[in-house]
């Protein structure tokens, strides 16, 4: 008995030891402020300090006591950067830019870097108060340069922003790039934590992990197509929140760009050897974009005309930085804020829409087919409105009536448009009005949900003035391309409607729409729509595309007509309802750790989201576990054709969608699945954690606990069997 | 004390998890890949497939557990159960333990007869022999080393002096491979005449695989090419000096297949060889490896460029093909077809950055990157699994089993042709001849599209013998009531001097059967017609259309967008009217008396025995097997032959010629033409430049 005691006091001593410990290596270094920062702006959530001297910040948040600091030092990683990387990561703005005489043949290799810190000294920062905040001015003298800041404490957040309208570039120089803080809450080397980027539907850079060679950088909501490359090596996927985040062991920094987002882009690295002392993210406006052209043919001697213009278009890049503390240090707490930021600001919406089982039915594509020589379209039905009507009917019959059925091609020239839609018209080949009446009330009968699908963006021919044009007024395109040796497709080419066009044919869509008699449509090529239009003859910045699309969007919904898109943009977020093909995974480069449904866990329960179109995925069935894990609805692409059909088209990416071929597999697994689904549709994810290897828990707003093994082998996690690559659920209406 | 042992147990229990979850290191599942799959139709076109291969991941040396990273590690072995790497820039082998991939062993302690330390740093090739053997071909010191299992040097090879008798190549060693009756094959960088063979005593045996350049179309277009491009342009061409072989493998059946690094070299078409023993390769002589696109739109010898650096053939007897040019494996069966490529180049997760070695470890694919310094691992999706096991199931005899292999590769990517040759050979077995076909068209499967329709045709003549008969007679029966109808029409009437036949409209017919005495009447009576010889000219036009849309599959695969209008123009109506005119024009110089109507519906009027042969040779290829292909080209020979003669006819007729000055006037009249047509080449050129050169005068006073 005695001994036990001693025994377990020790141990007990030994624990409560370890444990301060670990409590006092967690806490920061520098409880205490250096005395350069001065306190210039307080409310109830933080305290904002400025160094006078290099523009430099510090933000104390009054929930948790931690600091976070706009130029961490750190020795060993203050001896690890290498160069203009040592002061980069210390200074509040680094600039990019080109001198402007050799502006014209220069590319993104020649770009000069610099930054405040190396460029401004006390006396050329001025700081003038404002309401709760402070406005830092640099100027670089010998530029010309003059960069105005503000950082004000507004709410819970500390918004940073560089002002346009007062920015001065000076008549030597092109400004390209503005990163502002890119130092803010970076971790050290000897910190453990990770990055979370939104690359795709999101991935971790882990803290340290070597892989940093060179940097991130992850252009928010795509890159611009660039007029001279002909050649697509490999198809990544782009951001589409324009967010960034750093985690550490007992807080963490989530970024949102609040303005300016149009023209910006996402940049991280972790630490590399003898290149980068810290593991950074965060974000840089884009100033200006080259858009090129190639004068004299590129078979030899071909020349590049470099031109940089102007792209940013709003009035300010703002950052708006939230402060999280240890409960919400996790990618699935940063996932959280940012939802609670887009409902705060009305962006986002209670989920109305009940689970459903999604399809993709493409009812007719167009081949080139030929008469005695003279080529003419050919309209091929892949799935006639009698056989949508009987896939219904089939699915019915299979217990299943929680069905969105999206119709792409059903009017027009089929999948891909000849010339935009403007008005509603049912193809002949496809069975026409009479048949899609028939059909329309079979699905209102059984509450099945029909949607039409109108492409606004892309067409193979529009007037010359419509269309998006590099700022050499050289006509762009968009392509598919091959996946053997990367060269476009030239018979899939598509020219893109620049913003007013789409919303002149999006308007003159709806009067028709009503004709349909559908409560739904769905845009998906306009989900991830994002281009500026170069041409100097009629401008349009990717702001003006943001605000066009959002015009039309709400055109739809003030008529009553919800939207759904596919892989959709932030800035499409407050009008869409549904949005399918939401990205799966990330863009793969090397110095990612491993993806998250990031994307996922911050529309859950306010959006519907279906996952891309599963047969086509490379393990079906990983990624229904994986769907299961983060309550996205499944989806797949359908026709009801024998796919032989689809020979010596350019739709080879429909391959094995024939429905008869995957209905029983996923009539079995949604049957399952629509239990859970029924339960947590409108629910908030409020936890995504690995609890063992391979094994992951999603818990929901109201403690609905969801466990997805995706191993080989059984799992017992807490007191709950879950089988080989399955998944069980308790809470709510589980049996 | 009880309370107190309870707190403990929290406590404890709490800090476990606490340290569990912030320790946790996530493996969430990868859904996604950065590279794509693809596979190749009969026409040689790309479509999307699902991917084959997915990346299990990059071993660094921190994940083999190795202290210093690979430097330039070129080779790679797998043998006796273990993997054995050649760093090569750190001069040592590393042994890795293929159960758990960590370092088992380094072996850098080779040292000669004497005791003393050898080095081999540079060493880009080496094999291992059952008994732990090491064969290290020694690039840096021009030798080859072999160390027995005690890590002692027993032999060492240097330059073969009497085979290379008279050169002065060094023997700059490569690669070096133990054959399985003890054959030591080198290969050496600048020796082309094939792999040197050694004893293991060290004698050279022979040039191994020795390869020739056979003049082809290629070599001599090359050859007139060089003539006219300037010396920068014809350094960048290829040279016509065989290549040597990249590396070397042998399989299960120990059979040598080497791989050479160019994909087009001109005279030789070898990429990958399958040698016997005389050297000679044994794979089918029209399989073709790497990719069968352009990467480009300049011309056409710039083809997407693979460059080989090693290969492997799986237990399965699966070809794997490294090109470290595009960071790719490429897999193919033993008969060349083309199961699927993996991987790619750059920073990405599982791409490559310069590869070098490859082999297959229990079903996955290990490829050796001497940039990254790392193993890349690959693992076969279920798409890559299906479409292997189908391919094994060969031609076996549980036709059951094959034909749900093939509906399982079906259904997971209906862009293959595979699954449809596959199943065509089921249903081919099976008796099933219809759809056989059907599969076998979809496929691209011309030969065997022709021996089902064979089978099939033997059917359908069984089932429907009655309505053949009763068609042939029908046949045979309009033959003869028009040749009886023509006959009559050909009989001169009492009191007329012509028969009914030799008017306007009847002459064409006429002339079929007396070709002289029709084209005199051209002279005499004026009846040709020029509206009728357009007309004939058109239908020749429409004939040959309709003749390229509705020949059978077992003769033609084109495909209905294949037709070019203006082509089909220029070869039917354009040919014939640059014959006319050049003939026309050379009449002149020969004393020809024709006038241009006269030899324009001269030469009209003769080329319908041609139509009408192209004709029934368009029908009959729906009827008609690929080997009874032979009727058909007699039908065409009788109908060309009849339409040169009748045009001979009119020629001497219209003309005036004697036999020897025609055919002297065909010889001029084809260089007329040649002259024509080079003429109006040139004429267009100069157009275009003019366009062009009107198009960047637009473009510059557009960016003004």
């Amino acid at each position: 008995m005695k001994i036990k005691s001693i025994i377990s006091i020790a141990l007990c001593a030994v624990l409560v030891f370890s444990l301060l410990g670990i409590a006092a290596s967690a806490a920061p270094e520098n409880e205490v402020i250096d005395e350069i920062y001065e306190l210039v702006a307080e409310n109830e959530h933080n305290s904002l300090f400025l160094d006078k001297t290099t523009g430099n910040i510090v933000v104390r948040n009054a929930a948790t006591g931690n600091l976070w600091y706009s130029a961490v030092s750190d020795e060993a990683g203050d001896k690890n950067s290498v160069g203009i990387e040592k002061s980069n990561v210390k200074s509040p703005i680094v600039m990019q830019y080109l001198y402007r005489e050799n502006a014209i043949s220069a590319d993104s290799n020649s770009l000069e870097t610099t930054n405040t810190v190396e460029e401004c000294d006390e006396d050329c920062i001025s700081v003038k108060k404002i309401k709760n905040g402070v406005k830092v001015t640099f100027t670089i003298d010998w530029l010309g340069v003059v960069i105005p800041v503000e950082y004000v404490l507004e709410g819970e957040s500390l918004k940073a922003s560089i002002l346009y309208d007062e920015l001065e570039e000076g008549s030597d120089i092109f400004i390209i790039y503005l990163k502002l803080l890119p130092g803010f809450g970076a971790g050290t080397m000897a910190e453990q934590g990770y990055l979370v980027i939104p690359d795709g539907s999101g991935t971790v850079i882990n803290f340290n992990n070597g892989s940093g060679a060179s940097e991130y950088v992850g252009y928010v909501y795509g890159n611009e197509i660039d007029p001279l490359s002909y050649v697509n090596k490999i198809q990544t996927e782009d951001v589409r929140l324009p967010i960034f985040g750093i985690v550490k062991s007992d807080r963490a920094l989530l970024g949102v760009i609040t303005e300016g987002d149009d023209s910006a882009a996402i940049c991280a690295y972790s630490s590399f050897a003898k290149k980068y002392g810290y593991n950074i993210a965060t974000s840089k406006a884009v100033y200006r974009y080259n858009s090129p052209v190639s004068m004299f043919g590129t078979d030899w001697e071909g020349k590049n005309i470099q031109s940089w213009t102007m792209c940013a278009d709003s009035k300010k890049y703002t950052v708006s930085y939230y402060f999280l503390g240890a409960e919400k240090a996790s990618y699935q707490g940063i996932a959280s804020k940012y939802q609670d930021y887009l409902v705060d600001s009305g962006v986002l919406k209670k989920s109305k829409n009940a689970p459903t089982l999604h399809l993709d039915v493409y009812n007719s594509i167009s081949k080139t087919s030929a008469i005695l020589g003279f080529k003419y379209q050919k309209q091929i039905s892949l799935t006639s409105y009698k056989e949508v009507k009987k896939i219904l009917e089939e699915l019915k019959a299979a217990g299943i009536t929680d069905i969105t059925a999206e119709l792409i091609g059903w009017s027009g020239s089929g999948v891909s448009n000849e010339k935009l839609p403007t008005k509603a018209r049912h193809l002949s080949s496809v069975g026409g009005k009479k048949n899609f009446k028939k059909l329309k009330a079979f699905a209102e009968e059984n509450g099945i949900t029909l949607v039409a699908n109108a492409d606004f963006a892309y067409a193979a021919e529009m007037k010359r003035s419509d269309a998006i044009q590099s700022y050499f007024n050289k006509l762009l395109y968009k392509y598919l391309y091959r996946k053997s040796v990367f060269t476009e497709r030239r018979s899939t080419a598509q020219l893109i409607a620049d913003s007013d066009r789409v919303l002149s044919a999006g308007k003159s869509f709806l009067k028709s729409y009503s004709s349909t008699g559908l409560d739904t449509i769905s845009m998906d090529t306009l989900g991830d729509y994002f281009y500026s239009n170069f041409s100097r003859k009629a401008p349009q910045s990717r702001k003006y595309l943001i605000d066009n699309v959002q015009k039309l969007l709400a055109a739809y919904n003030e008529k009553g007509v919800s939207v759904s898109l596919a892989d959709a943009n932030a800035y499409t977020f407050k009008y869409v309802d549904t949005i399918t093909a939401a990205p799966i995974g990330s863009s793969c480069y090397e110095m990612f750790d491993y993806d998250i449904p990031l994307y996922q866990m911050v529309l859950h329960g306010y959006i519907t989201v279906t996952t891309e179109s599963l047969p086509q995925t490379i393990d079906e069935e990983l990624t229904y576990l994986w769907a299961v894990s983060t309550g996205t609805e499944p989806m797949y692409n359908t026709i009801y054709k024998k796919a032989s059909v689809l020979q010596e088209t350019e739709y080879d990416y429909l391959y094995s969608s024939t429905f008869d071929w995957w209905k029983d597999e996923a009539v079995a697994k949604y049957k399952e699945y629509s239990k859970l689904l029924a339960n947590i549709y409108d629910k908030k994810i409020t936890s995504y954690t690995e609890v063992l290897p391979n094994v992951v828990e999603t818990i929901y707003e109201g403690g609905i606990q969801v466990y997805v093994n995706y191993n080989t082998t059984e799992v017992t996690v807490n007191g709950i069997k879950v089988a080989a690559r399955s998944y069980e659920w308790i809470g709510g209406d589980s049996e | 004390m009880r309370n107190f042992g309870k707190l403990f147990k929290v406590l404890v229990l709490t800090l476990v998890a606490v340290m569990l979850l912030s320790m946790s290191v996530s493996a969430l599942p990868q859904l996604t890949a950065p590279y794509d799959g693809y596979e190749y139709d009969g026409y040689k076109t790309s479509h999307e497939a699902p991917i084959t291969y997915l990346t299990q991941g990059s071993l660094t040396a921190a994940d083999l557990g190795l202290e210093t990273p690979f430097s330039s590690a070129s080779d790679m072995v797998y043998k006796n159960g273990k993997l054995y790497v050649l760093d090569t820039g750190n001069g040592r082998i590393v042994v890795i333990d293929v159960s758990t991939y960590k370092v088992k062993e380094i072996i850098s302690d080779f040292v000669d007869q004497n005791g003393a330390p050898v080095n081999f740093t540079g060493a880009t090739g080496f094999d291992v022999s059952e008994n732990g053997d090491f064969y290290i071909a020694d690039t840096k010191n021009t030798r080859v080393l072999v160390f027995d299992s005690n890590r002692r040097l027993a032999l060492e090879i240097g330059r073969p002096d009497e085979a290379l008798a008279g050169t002065d190549t060094p023997f700059d060693v490569a690669k070096v491979m133990l054959g399985n009756d003890g054959t030591i094959y080198v290969i050496c960088k600048s020796i082309n005449t094939g792999i040197l063979t050694f004893t293991q005593e060290g004698d050279f045996k022979v040039f191994y695989g020795s390869n020739t350049v056979q003049a082809t179309a290629d070599v001599l277009k090359q050859f007139f090419y060089n003539k006219f491009l300037t010396r920068a342009q014809r350094a960048a061409r290829r040279s016509i000096t065989p290549t040597n072989f990249a590396n070397m493998t042998l399989d299960a059946h120990n059979f040598v297949y080497t791989v050479k690094a160019d994909r087009f070299i001109f005279g030789s078409s070898d990429v990958l060889q399958c040698l016997n023993y005389t050297g000679k390769s044994n794979l089918k002589s029209d399989t073709s490896f790497g990719e069968y696109e352009n990467d480009s739109y300049s011309f056409y010898w710039d083809r997407f460029n693979n460059c080989f650096t090693d290969l492997d053939i799986d237990t399965e007897g699966m070809i794997n093909v490294l090109d470290s040019e595009y960071g790719r494996v490429y897999q193919y069966t033993v008969d060349g077809d083309f199961i699927g490529s993996f991987g790619g180049k750059g920073a990405y997760q599982g791409m490559m950055s310069n590869a070098t070695a490859i082999e297959t470890v229990n079903g996955e694919v290990l490829v050796l990157d001497a940039a990254k310094s790392c193993l890349h691992k690959y693992a076969p999706t279920e798409y890559g699994l299906a479409l292997r096991h189908a391919f094994l199931l060969g031609d076996s005899t549980d036709l059951d089993a094959r034909e749900a292999a093939w509906d399982h590769v079906l259904k997971l990517n209906s862009n293959s042709i595979y699954p449809y040759y596959g199943l065509g050979l089921v249903n081919d077995e099976r008796g099933e001849y219809k759809e056989a076909m059907e599969n076998f068209q979809i496929a691209g499967a011309q030969d065997e599209y022709s021996k089902a329709f064979k089978q099939y045709r033997k059917q359908a003549m069984a089932d429907n013998a009655l309505w053949i008969v009763l068609v042939i007679v029908l046949i045979v029966a309009v033959i003869v009531l028009i040749k009886k109808f023509i006959n009559k029409k050909m009989k001169v009437v009492d009191g007329t001097a012509y028969s009914p036949l030799e008017t306007k409209w009847g002459l064409p017919i006429y002339t079929l059967f007396h070709p002289v005495d029709s084209f005199d009447q051209f002279k005499d009576r004026k009846t040709e017609s020029p509206l009728i010889a357009t007309g004939i000219v058109v239908l020749w036009f429409i004939v040959d259309t309709i003749s390229f849309f509705c020949t059978g599959f077992s003769f033609s695969t084109a495909r209905v967008t294949d037709f070019n209008l203006l082509i089909e123009i220029f070869k039917t109506v354009g040919l014939f009217l640059l014959f006319v005119a050049a003939n026309w024009s050379m009449c002149t110089l020969l004393n020809g008396k024709g006038t241009f109507k006269e030899i324009y519906c001269g030469v009209a009027y003769s080329l319908i025995p041609y139509i009408v042969s192209i004709g029934i040779a368009a029908a009959l290829s729906n009827v008609l097997t690929g080997s009874e292909g032979v009727f058909i080209t007699i039908v065409t020979s009788v109908g060309l032959v009849w339409s040169i003669a009748l045009v001979a006819f009119a020629l001497i007729t219209l003309h005036e010629y004697s036999f020897g000055k025609m055919l002297w006037s065909v010889f001029l009249t084809l260089i007329a033409m040649i002259v024509i047509g080079f003429l109006m080449a040139l004429f267009y050129t100069l157009m275009l430049q003019v366009w062009q050169f009107g198009k960047s005068i637009i473009a510059e006073l557009q960016l003004r």
